[in-house]
């Protein structure tokens, strides 16, 4: 399924700081771990489709969830809205050749080699002044979200929460589409138009060497993957902003990176969908905003279906390919997570932070470790 | 100043059409080859579509903006003059780009691919070491772009050097220093999609087989002199 990384956005606005000897408690899922065996599961139904890469792949080339390649490798399940022909060469040509170029990428690079896709696009975009490796980062992140967001028989209209959600934030559906098909009409260039919930605003974020605290070091050693594995320690801390919603989120890689980011929740009634558009391979995940659907308009997308008639791919995608499904899906998610809201001030105590992270477990994806923890900047 | 003198050459008659209030409009250049003549280098499908289509938009969105931009200079509206100014860039960016670049190819009949001589041939030996160097340095970069643009062979009117540069999306080759295009390749998908799909070094493989050098050793000797 598509990548998400949430952040735990606590609603209160306080947050305590508890300094205790130990540690808060340890919550840590490794879904790197996961993907090689993923990869080869998945690589059993490629068929036609045989990588020759002597490559440690972490990243396959996954198939959505619909049937996208058939015995006869025949991917016309969007079909006559989007051509076999153009699936196949997006799908195996364009964002084929972007998983080939990530993964050659992170076998010469050990740092980047330990991150998720989502962090790895974030830290590669570095806040604006991309490495390199951003872009094919970036495009298999929004490649694979891209045919997520499409399902065969797509399109009409939402229903229910989504539908209330876009009613409230764009007054009307027709509203809404009409603002979607204009931000795409509108894109100079390559990019990508996006349907997102905002639920931040990001203030700054900056990549430094952190050095942790005492505390953060004696946890960090005791409890250290291996050294293939990640260990990020978010800590959240009222840092320079005690009574506002500002807080710092510093992601740290043991003996390797850290990156930070002053982030500043949205109130409950301040969160709300956008229309956003992208140039070429960015993705407003790099802002905090969630993507709930995407559109490609790089012109590969559309150019051997439509020629230039961009208006007629955009229409297509909106009556035809979307998949409201899905975005419902991704939006509960959204919901459900924004709104777990801990509150800090209380918690005093690790075993009450034990069980609030208990609970969340099955809630939050991408989270790996919390430790409310000062740290020295 | 280039740009009238792109707009007056090779243009049918209503090519410069003065509205009673002396606003100047741009309209399509003529090929000087027909569509079907840079085969099998480039389709005739792309050169029409190309052509007729995504210049013919630009011209006419450029047209657009310079009329509300004129308004907007009439009104004193600042402001309005301001956000004008990437639409101006990108449609009229675009104009330009193609207008060269149509002049940069031409029919293999016509001395398409047939390489540089005189002044231009030894600049490039001077600058570059070889013709092949520097069609190969070209091609890496315009197939290492991401995204749309296109990759230049430019003079620095400074320095009196040769110079290869990409620009992204439309922006024209003056963005990026005194330089002076003498060569374009539009590396925007709509180039060479429908031949080349998403192989892009083909493309910057056989273009050069209709690149016409002479042009752009005329440019030069201009710029040069």
């Amino acid at each position: 399924m598509g990548c998400f990384s949430y952040y735990l956005f606590p609603s209160s606005p306080t947050c305590q700081v508890p300094v205790t000897g130990s540690f808060a408690c340890q919550f840590k899922t490794t879904p790197y771990k996961q993907l090689p065996t993923l990869f080869k599961q998945k690589k059993k139904q490629f068929n036609g489709f045989q990588r020759a890469s002597r490559v440690v792949s972490y990243y396959a080339l996954k198939t959505p969830p619909y049937k996208l390649v058939s015995d006869l490798f025949s991917p016309d399940s969007l079909e006559p809205y989007m051509s076999k022909r153009t699936v196949e060469v997006h799908w195996k040509g364009h964002h084929g050749a972007y998983v080939e170029g990530l993964n050659k990428a992170l076998a010469k690079s050990d740092i980047l080699y330990g991150y998720t896709l989502d962090d790895l696009v974030k830290v590669t975009y570095n806040n604006g002044n991309p490495s390199p490796d951003f872009n094919n980062a970036a495009q298999v992140w929004n490649h694979d979200f891209f045919w997520e967001s499409m399902q065969p028989g797509g399109g009409d209209m939402p229903e229910l929460g989504m539908l209330e959600q876009i009613e409230k934030d764009f007054g009307s559906f027709t509203n809404f589409r009409d603002k979607f098909a204009e931000t795409a009409l509108t894109l100079f260039g390559s990019g990508w138009v996006w349907l997102v919930y905002r639920v931040v605003s990001v203030l700054i974020r900056r990549s430094f060497d952190l050095k942790p605290s005492i505390f953060l070091k004696g946890y960090l050693k005791r409890n250290s993957d291996d050294t293939r594995g990640i260990n990020f320690v978010l800590v959240v801390a009222k840092y320079y902003a005690p009574f506002s919603s500002e807080y710092y989120l510093a992601y740290h890689i043991p003996k390797k990176t850290t990156y930070c980011e002053c982030v500043r929740t949205l109130k409950r009634e301040e969160r709300r969908l956008e229309v956003v558009k992208t140039q070429n391979a960015v993705t407003p995940i790099v802002w905090g905003d969630i993507p709930i659907i995407n559109l490609d308009m790089w012109e590969h997308a559309y150019y051997l279906d439509y020629k230039n008639d961009k208006e007629n791919y955009v229409n297509a995608f909106m009556d035809h390919l979307v998949s409201w499904n899905m975005a419902m899906a991704r939006l509960a998610h959204a919901e459900a997570f924004v709104n777990l809201g801990i509150d800090f001030s209380i918690i005093r105590k690790l075993s009450s932070l034990k069980q609030i992270l208990g609970d969340m477990k099955s809630e939050v994806s991408g989270l790996m470790m919390l430790a409310a923890v000062p740290f020295q900047v | 100043m280039a740009l009238r003198s792109l707009v007056s050459r090779k243009t049918l008659g209503l090519g410069l059409r003065l509205q009673f209030r002396g606003l100047q409009t741009f309209s399509l250049p003529d090929l000087p080859y027909d569509y079907g003549a840079l085969e099998p280098a480039i389709s005739g499908d792309i050169m029409q579509l190309h052509h007729q289509k995504h210049h013919q938009t630009y011209i006419t969105n450029y047209n657009k903006s310079i009329e509300q931009l004129h308004h907007a200079i009439e009104k004193g509206d600042s402001s309005a003059i301001v956000k004008l100014q990437s639409a101006i860039k990108f449609n009229g960016g675009g104009h330009v780009n193609h207008s060269i670049f149509w002049k940069n190819l031409t029919p293999v009949q016509q001395g398409g691919g047939e390489p540089p001589h005189g002044n231009l041939g030894w600049a490039i030996d001077e600058d570059f070491g070889s013709l092949d160097t520097l069609i190969k340095k070209m091609s890496t970069e315009g197939a290492a772009l991401q995204g749309s643009g296109w990759v230049w062979l430019g003079l620095d009117k400074e320095s009196k050097k040769l110079v290869v540069e990409t620009t992204a999306n439309q922006d024209p080759l003056v963005t990026k220093g005194p330089l002076v295009p003498l060569l374009g390749v539009d590396v925007w998908e709509h180039a060479y999609y429908l031949q080349y799909k998403n192989v892009r070094p083909d493309y910057l493989k056989n273009i050069w087989k209709v690149m016409n050098w002479k042009y752009a050793g005329e440019v030069y000797d201009k710029e040069h002199s």
